[in-house]
């Protein structure tokens, strides 16, 4: 085997075993294990952040916003209790609010675009790819 | 105070008919609860009516646009903290009374809410029924004119123009 060879095997040996992890802000970071497993924490211990699957998100200084497609099962990293009333295979929205660590959510579209409106999250934090 | 905290607890939320079954009830209540202030039994000796409010009633709930209350006061040699405006803290001010809004930690006063207790509690019940005019689904700040005209109102029973700034951020006033 190359030299060459060696560095780009353990090179993929590394970012295959590592997750990657984004800051935003507030203590809250995106962790990025894989589709299902993509979900918001806090670094802070009994503090909520948002369960799998984390699809697309955005955040600026005082909000987090999250599209989420829940598991089959609770994680148990997370709030147990959160229900999910439009079923599992359903999209559903959160709101962080950073300042006051509070967490709004599951929410369907409708509520997501009233609290949105409630809270004043600006029109142009709009929800991207968690791999963008 | 009390004619605050009583009109503030009759004050209804509304929803658009086409979305009636779109809200569940845990997600109407954070709307229900913004406003409800219930005695904590607790009894304040204050003359400062602020202070009394945020003793005497539950207020981590009450939420009014981007200002949050809390139960927790916090004081330091100028002011004595009783809400939060988004990052930024909202203070009493201890040599003169006024309401200001102060820079989260460089202390550095943001602009003057309103000239005492009084008339900010009168400026944010007019903000309350001002959002309670409109239903869920709507955006408060649609209406221009109208978002403008209540902020100047809104002012006006702060304690004069001086105080117009806070309130066309709060209530979306971009003109």
């Amino acid at each position: 085997m190359h030299r060459s060879e060696i560095v780009l095997f353990l090179c993929l040996l590394v970012s295959c075993s590592s997750d990657a992890t984004k800051e935003l802000g507030g203590n809250y970071f995106l962790r990025i294990e894989g589709e299902s497993t993509n979900e918001i924490l806090n670094h802070e211990p009994n503090k909520n952040g948002i369960p799998p699957a984390i699809l697309n998100y955005n955040f600026n200084d005082s909000f987090i916003i999250a599209e989420q497609k829940p598991n089959k099962f609770n994680d148990v990293m997370h709030d147990d209790s959160i229900e999910y009333r439009n079923g599992r295979k359903a999209l559903y929205y959160w709101i962080i609010l950073k300042h006051k660590n509070k967490l709004v959510g599951p929410m369907n579209e409708v509520e997501f675009k009233a609290a949105r409106n409630k809270y004043k999250v600006p029109d142009h934090l709009v929800l991207k790819s968690v791999y963008y | 105070m009390r004619e605050f905290v009583c009109r503030m607890n009759q004050i209804d939320i509304s929803i658009s008919e086409e979305n009636l079954l779109n809200y569940s009830q845990g997600f109407l209540d954070i709307y229900k609860n913004a406003y409800k202030l219930l005695a904590t039994g607790s009894v304040s000796n204050s003359k400062n009516q602020l202070i009394k409010l945020v003793t005497d009633y539950n207020c981590n709930e009450l939420e009014i646009g981007m200002i949050n209350f809390s139960n927790k006061i916090n004081e330091d040699e100028l002011y004595t903290y009783i809400a939060s405006f988004d990052a930024d803290l909202i203070g009493i001010n201890k040599i003169n009374d006024q309401i200001e809004l102060v820079e989260f930690g460089t202390k550095h006063i943001l602009c003057p809410l309103a000239q005492n207790a009084e008339k900010f509690l009168d400026a944010l019940l007019s903000v309350v029924q001002f959002y309670s005019s409109f239903t869920i689904d709507e955006d408060v700040s649609d209406n221009q004119d109208q978002a403008c005209s209540v902020a100047k109102e809104c002012s006006m029973l702060a304690g004069g123009v001086r105080y117009l700034s806070f309130y066309k951020l709060l209530i979306g006033c971009y003109s």
